[in-house]
């Protein structure tokens, strides 16, 4: 019966050793996978000796790690490779809405704003609507001036995606000693570090 | 004003915008209550001109709409850029195809 938590709880000092040490190779280039795993279940495992000591003296202990030799590293491909086409879409379409594009009525005198997705849009489908749409009765026109709004809306989207991979991160990424003495399931620990 | 530029301008802009004659006004603006900015504009000001003979030369068109756009974008450059606009009504338009000329104040 107590050979199953014990078991339980090994696999989870491994798992936040492996965490602490994906974080530390993350946040500091060139030190050696091994080593870091190494020195991350030695932490690991003295805190467990050290909280275990002070809640149930049974004789149990957790022995030193020796060696960590690992045989296959993955690269952490998501984070590194991630795509940011609906921001440069999305950004392009905003500039192609903008009104940086002159239009005269005589040679001198007065000019108009118009945008590059208005212009080549009204030209290219000049048909008019029996309704307005987006204020017009232009059919390219009413295409032109939708263009920024999905722009910003792309934009929107990718920025939404980014905050969330980046809260995502930091809830992934280890927090040692803090509030540890809490879930150990230990008789009584306090928890104070 | 003659009220006969007033209609022949009234009757044009129902032809324009699909406005009837009765819901037309000398305050009536162009934007703020026809709805035409932008490209829209600039055609209804540029067949305006042609059709009673209005001498363009002096008037700046993006003083009184604002241009093609999204409201945002257009926000923002108003603001850093400190452009007013002033409204433009039929009013104006009718005094304009009087004169044979529009021009923008200033």
């Amino acid at each position: 019966m107590q050979t199953a938590p014990m078991d339980h709880r090994l696999l989870e000092l491994v798992e936040r050793a492996r965490r602490t040490t994906e974080f530390r190779l993350r946040s500091a280039s060139g030190q050696s996978p091994s080593f870091a795993l190494k020195d991350a279940l030695h932490d690991e495992f003295s805190l467990f000796n050290d909280r275990r000591a002070g809640a149930v003296d049974d004789g149990t202990w957790l022995a030193q790690v020796d060696e960590v030799r690992l045989t296959e590293l993955h690269e952490d491909a998501p984070h590194t490779q991630r795509s940011h086409t609906g921001a440069y879409v999305g950004g392009a379409m905003v500039v192609a809405g903008m009104p940086i594009l002159r239009k005269r009525f005589v040679m001198q005198g007065s000019a108009a704003g118009t945008s590059i997705a208005s212009k080549y849009l009204s030209q290219a489908l000049p048909q008019k609507l029996p309704f307005r749409v987006m204020r017009t009765t232009v059919l390219g026109r009413a295409l032109g001036r939708l263009v920024p709004y999905a722009g910003w809306a792309l934009i929107a989207v990718d920025a939404v995606e980014m905050a969330i991979e980046t809260i995502e991160g930091e809830e992934q990424a280890p927090r040692p000693f803090v509030g540890g003495g809490g879930r150990s399931g230990g008789a009584g620990a306090s928890g104070s570090w | 004003m003659a009220a006969g530029e007033l209609q022949a301008l009234y009757e044009f802009v129902q032809q324009h915008t699909g406005r009837p004659v009765d819901s037309l006004a000398p305050a009536t603006r162009l934007e703020g209550d026809l709805g035409l900015y932008g490209d829209d504009a600039f055609d209804f000001i540029r067949d305006f001109s042609q059709r009673f003979g209005v001498d363009l030369r002096g008037f700046d068109i993006g003083r009184h709409v604002r241009p093609e756009g999204d409201a945002l974008s257009t926000w923002v450059l108003d603001r850093l850029l400190r452009r007013r606009r002033t409204d433009l009504t039929l009013g104006a338009l009718a005094e304009a195809m009087a004169r044979g000329r529009l021009a923008s104040p200033g």
